[in-house]
């Protein structure tokens, strides 16, 4: 099996005020296509900045990332932009619906970026196969939370990624709806044949995946991969 | 395709905030188009009017009477004539028993060729030549409440008045009311006596071809044939007159450019912090976007279509307003230029305002719009990430800022026509746009710096707004700093003239002075003077002179050496006292030396090149006389009494032809004009000049010219509040939260209320303060430097400016925060969650 994502000696340290905070440290892990993995860990455990590290939404302080076969630490701002609209889907704890857009133009974003025809009736399609079929036009202030997580699955799946980060998923829901959405996350993820790395904080939902990276004050503690996969 | 789409999606929910953002530079784009509208039309009409700014094709002018030669060839050229003799004299209108200094012009034929001579009843201005008539000044008429049909005093003869003059082709009203003209036939000229031996008098001959004729080629041989025979002639077209009045077009047009341009930049300045507002909100929005896979550019093109858009809106609204606005611009100009200005909006004005707004409204919304190219992604998952401004966007940042200069000056150029003109329009704004930012970024420091803490809760977050993140105090500060310290420093320039005016009448100060008083008068003067129990403060003799050569090197040689210090009229006198007003700065004075010696005013002397000892031949009235720079005074010419650039030796000038001038002072208004009409009465030639009529006159200048002033403030202070309503809504989105925060804490809705109240008062007030205080210091600096007087500010009418301000800022505050109170907490923090 090919690896889709490989970290390799990642290291990220902020600059606080006149010392530096190193978040994450020496951070190694390789990720095959089409497995599910969680990360998780206490707050402040750099879960976050990891994953964001891992879609090349912020450079690494030293370390590489290789997704999909390309090292990140070369690419511009925009070239990383350019590989996120190509491989990456994207879930946010806090939905992050673009709150102008109707929840079928929401969807429809990924497609429109990579100059797809035909975006809105694939939205379309999709917000029906989540059950939103009847509310294709709706404005994000006019859903509730669970309705909009999952406006947020169809649009991370919409382009069928070759890898999904999936940040709380359930985070901001109740237990009944984010079990629902947990459910709809799993079931799209198996249709579509898609790479799922999630942050959590729930060990229920990272024990529905194959793996668990556990972190610990920015470092890997536990990694429950086997051996071939992890090195 | 997507970026245009989703420009418009993102626009959702915003369209009416940002149809606020664009009235900003709406109101600077209809100032633009209207005034740019103006100056066409005016440029237009003066072509089209040419003729008529003389009434004639060609007008010859002397100081002297026309010689035999001269008229001799007048004779020979044919076309249509006529005669005018012009004269400053007093007339009595005797029903009322008013005296007024008015130009007295005696006129033979039917001059205006061109235009008409305006009057009421219209008939009157054919009517008046034809028996004992006269057409007068409607507004000397309307301040002494006479009538057509009454009788008016001019010089000896007493005419009827026939008709109310209400304008003259080429003159402009404010020239009218310092010297009303009246008009009498020239056959009783000579019956008035105003004609004497050394009184000012212009003698002109009108002139109308209709053949094809080249009038600028006939008047350059008229000046040459005449040369010898009457050296004093001036040859004046149409055409010159209409290159004068050029001259006044541009400036008046320059005027009014910098207030388009101030106003302009105004509501560039309101866009530019509209659009920050606009993209603070906007950035977790195109954070998502990014994270999505739109690239920097992509998401840059989607907040500058916007802002394009806008600017193409506000623009296209501006120049519809403008057009409405120029059809009552004419009005305000009118007394400014001769004859009528006809305005029509013009399509190429329209567009050229459109281009101009999208322009700059583009340019000031582009750095602003750079935060959402260097977004980063990371926003997306953490709220309070805090994107720095990457290496590239510093200097895409330094680019977009030098551009927008680039567009100002350009903007500037394009208003003033002169590259050093828009340099300085630019330099200036900038200067007063960063001293009023400064003074907001002071007053922000020291607000926090001594921050009261012994107010209570309420006043004290009111005031913290005024630091704290999102604060809109720079903003106010400088939009509303602006249009105070425009009508302010307008307002209080004009104040110090007026009161140096009247001031110049105080205490034992000279305020009647009568002139053009013949040798043969003098006593007889003096002594009504004294029976009116008025003192003669001083009785000079003045002779009009021309230079003709300076150290024997004749003037028409001499170039453009001393300007017009070389060709001017010098009316001078001849003493051997120092006046009081007078100080020796070089030489010796003359005093009662037999030598013939002059004293120069220094000013003149350094403008002519010469110094003391040099030589300097005086051309008077025909007769050569050379006499040596004795000595060189300093002049105060502050002051209502004659003061001379030349002062003769006693025993040079006593033969030439010569009026007197005698200075007094009558300490009731009443005395004053009975002087002045016992004067008329007895010695109907000698004129008088009083505090009151100068007062009068220039108060109504200044004030034609205020109200044009105004008006361009007018645009200023309008887009300053459109762009304070523009960021209150803005900030509404804050204010919105930040309410529901403090309400779910226990606030009440009248705690939040009067917290906006202290904030938009204490802005008020600020800008208000400041735009105030660099008035005075504008204000200063033109009474000092512009007008020479002593700066005199009106305080009562400053502390109204100072309590209208911060009120205004208050309404409009309040009224843009409407409601923010009254959202109910839960449904914003469900929101926020």
């Amino acid at each position: 099996m090919t690896d889709v994502l490989d970290v390799r000696d990642l290291t990220r340290t902020y600059r606080s005020g006149d010392r530096d905070l190193t978040v994450l440290q020496s951070v190694t892990f390789r990720i095959a296509a089409g497995t599910t993995s969680a990360i998780v860990g206490p707050s402040g455990s750099g879960k976050t900045t990891l994953l964001g590290l891992c879609a090349g939404l912020d450079r690494t302080s030293a370390g590489t990332v290789i997704l999909d076969g390309r090292p990140l630490e070369h690419l511009s701002e925009d070239e990383r932009a350019l590989l996120r609209r190509e491989l990456v889907g994207f879930v946010f704890q806090n939905f992050q619906l673009i709150p102008t857009l109707s929840a079928v133009e929401n969807v429809a974003v990924p497609l429109e970026l990579r100059g797809e025809s035909g975006a809105r009736e694939r939205a379309a399609e999709l917000l029906d196969r989540v059950g939103l079929g009847d509310r294709l036009d709706h404005y994000p202030v006019q859903l509730s939370g669970g309705e909009q997580q999952r406006v947020g699955l169809a649009r991370a799946f919409i382009h069928r990624p070759k890898i999904l980060f999936a940040d709380e998923p359930t985070g901001n829901l109740d237990a009944d709806t984010g079990a629902a959405v947990e459910d709809l996350l799993f079931e799209l993820n198996r249709e579509t044949g898609t790479t799922l790395v999630l942050v959590t904080h729930d060990i229920d939902l990272a024990g529905r995946c194959g793996r668990m990276i556990r972190l610990r004050a920015g470092a890997v503690v536990e990694d429950t991969a086997a051996p071939a996969e992890r090195d | 395709m997507w970026v245009l789409r989703m420009a418009w999606r993102d626009s959702r929910g915003f369209r009416q905030r940002l149809l606020l953002y664009t009235s900003a530079i709406a109101i600077g784009i209809a100032a633009l188009t209207a005034l740019r509208g103006l100056s066409h039309a005016m440029e237009e009409g003066v072509a089209q009017q040419a003729s008529e700014l003389l009434g004639a094709d060609l007008e010859v002018e002397s100081d002297l009477p026309f010689s035999a030669t001269a008229e001799a060839l007048f004779d020979s050229l044919g076309g249509r004539r006529a005669r005018m003799v012009e004269t400053l004299s007093m007339v009595l209108l005797p029903e009322s028993g008013g005296t007024r200094l008015s130009e007295v012009r005696a006129i033979r034929g039917n001059w205006p060729f061109y235009g008409e001579l305006r009057s009421d009843p219209p008939t009157a201005a054919l009517s008046f030549r034809q028996g004992r008539e006269a057409l007068v000044d409607n507004g000397l008429l309307l301040q002494y409440e006479a009538e057509v049909g009454d009788s008016i005093k001019v010089g000896r003869v007493t005419f009827r008045i026939a008709g109310r003059l209400l304008g003259i082709p080429g003159e402009t009203a404010v020239r009218t009311d310092v010297r009303p003209p009246v008009l009498i036939p020239y056959e009783y000229l000579a019956q008035t006596e105003l004609v004497q031996y050394g009184s000012r008098i212009e003698y002109k001959a009108l002139f109308r071809f209709d053949d094809d004729r080249d009038v600028q080629d006939l008047a350059e041989r008229i000046k040459e044939r005449l040369s010898r025979s009457d050296p004093d002639i001036d040859v004046d077209t149409a055409r010159d007159r209409q290159q004068r009045l050029g001259r006044t077009i541009r400036n008046l047009d320059r005027f009014l450019g910098l207030g388009g341009f101030i106003a302009l930049l105004l509501g560039a300045v309101g866009v530019a912090s509209a659009i920050h507002a606009y993209v603070e909100q906007k950035l977790e929005s195109v954070a998502v976007l990014r994270s999505l896979g739109a690239t920097g550019g992509q998401a840059l093109r989607i907040y500058l279509l916007q802002a394009g858009v806008l600017g193409l809106i506000g623009s296209t609204a501006g120049a519809i307003a403008g057009a409405a606005v120029l059809l009552t611009l004419p009005a305000l100009i009118a007394d400014f230029l001769p004859g009528t200005v006809r305005v029509s909006p013009s399509l190429g004005t329209a567009l050229e305002g459109i281009s101009i707004g999208t322009s700059i409204a583009l340019l000031f919304a582009a750095r602003p719009l750079l935060a959402v190219r260097s977004a980063s992604p990371l926003l997306a998952i953490r709220a309070s990430y805090e994107s720095g401004l990457r290496a590239g966007d510093r200097v895409w940042r330094g680019l977009v800022v030098v551009l927008a200069a680039g567009g100002a000056y350009l903007l500037a150029r394009l208003l003033a026509g002169r590259p050093d003109h828009a340099l300085f329009f630019t330099a200036g704004t900038a200067v007063a746009l960063m001293l009023l930012a400064l003074s907001a970024h002071l007053l922000r420091g020291s607000v926090r710096r001594f921050f009261p803490r012994s107010l209570s809760y309420v006043t004290r977050q009111g005031l913290a707004n005024l630091y704290r993140p999102h604060n809109q105090t720079l903003l106010l500060m400088v939009s509303l700093g602006l249009g105070t310290f425009l009508v302010a420093t307008l307002y209080t320039a004009q104040n110090s003239v007026l009161a140096h005016i009247s001031q110049l009448g105080g205490e034992a100060q000279p305020n009647v002075v009568l002139f053009d008083i013949q040798s043969d008068q003098t006593e007889g003067v003096r002594q009504l003077v004294q029976q009116m129990e008025m003192p003669v403060l001083q009785l000079v003799p003045v002779v009009s002179m021309h230079i003709g050569a300076i150290g024997g090197v004749p003037v028409d040689s001499l170039g453009d050496q001393g300007g017009w210090a070389l060709r001017r009229e010098y009316r001078s006198t001849y003493r051997s006292e120092l006046a009081d007003s007078e100080a020796l700065v070089g030489g010796t004075w003359h005093g009662d030396t037999v030598q013939a010696a002059v004293s120069l005013e220094a000013g003149v002397a350094q403008r002519l090149g010469v110094s003391v000892g040099d030589s300097l031949t005086f051309d008077v009235q025909g007769m050569p006389l050379t006499v040596v720079v004795g000595s060189l005074r300093s002049v105060d010419w502050q002051r209502i009494m004659p003061n001379f650039l030349c002062v003769f030796s006693p025993g040079v000038l006593e033969a030439a032809p010569q009026f007197h001038v005698l200075v007094t002072r009558g300490d009731s208004p009443e005395a004053r004009a009975l002087l002045q009409r016992r004067l008329v009465e007895k010695y109907p030639n000698v004129s008088a000049i009083d505090l009151d009529l100068i007062l009068r006159t220039v108060d109504d200048i200044l004030d034609r010219v205020a109200a044009l002033v105004r008006f361009m403030a007018l645009f200023s202070v309008a887009t300053g509040v459109v762009v304070l309503i523009a960021s209150v809504s803005a900030s509404r989105f804050q204010r919105v939260r930040e309410s529901a925060l403090l309400r779910t804490l226990g606030a009440s809705q009248q705690q939040v209320q009067r917290m906006l109240l202290v904030e938009y008062a204490a802005l008020g007030t600020l800008a208000g303060l400041t735009g105030l205080l660099l008035a005075l210091g504008g204000g200063w600096g033109l009474a000092r430097f512009v007008f020479e007087v002593t700066f005199a500010p009106a305080w009562d009418w400053l502390a109204g400016a100072l309590l209208v301000v911060p009120l205004l800022t208050i309404l409009v505050g309040l009224f843009g925060s409407r409601g923010v109170a009254r959202v109910p907490p839960l449904e914003v923090l469900r929101r926020a969650g």
